[in-house]
């Protein structure tokens, strides 16, 4: 159903259950947290786990989809639909120009230029006028969607945000499983072959970024939305390692990964938040303990365990 | 806390070409001075100079500047 396998859909439907119940159990503005980074580290996860680039600039395309869905949304008062679809295209064409750049070269080398390129954007960020540098855009409004449905209540917010999460993860799905994603494995698996098969390996790859960073512009336009803010936070080089923490505990190259990872770490951040400077150090004892003894991330682990394509 | 260092170190190493002390020395001595002058032309991107320069090299010499060819 819906292109999934069976056990494939059985997880799928438990998540939208965790999500429609979630609301009634954890706190909204909790979870719309976790359904923003689920979204942005299964962008990712469609280019390092399914392609093989390893991109260490993804916060650039997330930080720049948020600055501008807070713009447009304070500035010309959008609807929010459009807000967050601008964020969303935003990401996808900052996403075409720098992954032009760097889809040259592979490896380290990729993730190094993608680096640079990403604090390139962050000191445009931190320079330009209309992102108010250190201040962040500031108590931008969640106004209307469609013009009707005031999103100003964090339960109308949460379900917008759980259907472009789940849109978003559709989509991802849906491109995994097409001839299109069966090429990005080919390349992935071998590189040299896929081009002797014929494949423009390069334009694959390019098309694979474009995607990953327009998801990763609607994530971040999401986030801004949620919280009514956009700072210089989403942009820095910390916010894209994060999500490579987060796809690799979720696990990686699997579907449903790194929903898993980003529940694990939103909600370490939120629940020991007390713990103060402790978090950082909880975290990485948690990433080596998965490095070490379950290199193939939770959801990856159960999936190896019971034989299963998750 | 150091953090910024390892992107700089990064940036040395990668733009020297890895596996060159030689390069390594060199470029983290030119990058030094690279910083050092933005410092004084145009202080708000000395810390943004490196990657531009790393940006420039991966480009043209993917290799680094003293790294062996493939």
């Amino acid at each position: 159903m819906l292109g999934f396998s069976r056990p494939q859909f059985i997880a799928f439907v438990v998540m939208v259950a965790l999500i429609i119940v979630g609301p009634f159990v954890f706190y909204p503005v909790f979870l719309m947290r976790v359904l923003c980074a689920g979204l942005f580290a299964c962008a990712f996860n469609l280019m390092l786990g399914f392609v093989g680039l390893l991109s260490f600039g993804h916060a650039a395309f997330f930080g720049m989809g948020s600055y501008i869905t807070a713009w447009t949304m304070k500035t010309w008062h959008l609807d929010a639909f459009f807000a967050i679809g601008l964020g969303g295209l935003t990401g996808a064409v900052l996403g075409l120009c720098l992954g032009y750049l760097a889809i040259k070269r592979s490896g380290i080398y990729f993730a190094m230029i993608t680096l640079a390129l990403a604090q390139l954007v962050y000191f445009v960020c931190l320079e330009a006028p209309f992102t108010g540098g250190e201040d962040g855009i500031q108590q931008v409004p969640r106004g209307y969607l469609f013009g009707f449905i005031d999103l100003s209540n964090d339960m109308t917010m949460y379900w917008v945000v759980a259907v472009v999460f789940l849109g978003g993860f559709l989509m991802i799905h849906r491109i995994i499983h097409s001839p299109f994603g069966q090429v990005l494995k080919g390349i992935r698996e071998n590189e040299p072959r896929a081009t002797s098969l014929g494949y423009r390996t390069d334009d694959y790859k390019l098309i694979a970024f474009v995607l990953s960073c327009g998801l990763s512009g609607l994530a971040g336009g999401t986030k801004a939305l949620v919280f009514g803010i956009a700072t210089l936070t989403d942009v820095n080089y910390p916010t894209s390692g994060e999500v490579v923490l987060t796809t690799l505990l979720g696990g990686l190259g699997t579907v449903f990964g790194p929903a898993m990872g980003a529940l694990i770490v939103t909600a370490m951040e939120q629940y020991l938040a007390q713990a103060g400077a402790w978090v950082t150090v909880i975290q990485g004892a948690i990433f080596m303990v998965c490095v070490l003894a379950f290199r193939r991330g939770v959801i990856g682990e159960i999936a190896n365990w019971r034989k299963l394509t998750l | 806390m150091g953090s910024n260092f390892i992107n700089t170190v990064f940036a040395v190493v990668v733009i020297g070409g890895m596996g060159s002390i030689l390069g390594s020395i060199i470029t983290g001595f030119g990058l030094g001075v690279i910083e050092g002058m933005t410092k004084v032309f145009y202080p708000q991107a000395s810390a943004t100079v490196v990657f531009v320069v790393m940006i420039i090299v991966l480009l043209t010499r993917p290799r680094g500047l003293f790294g062996k060819a493939a």
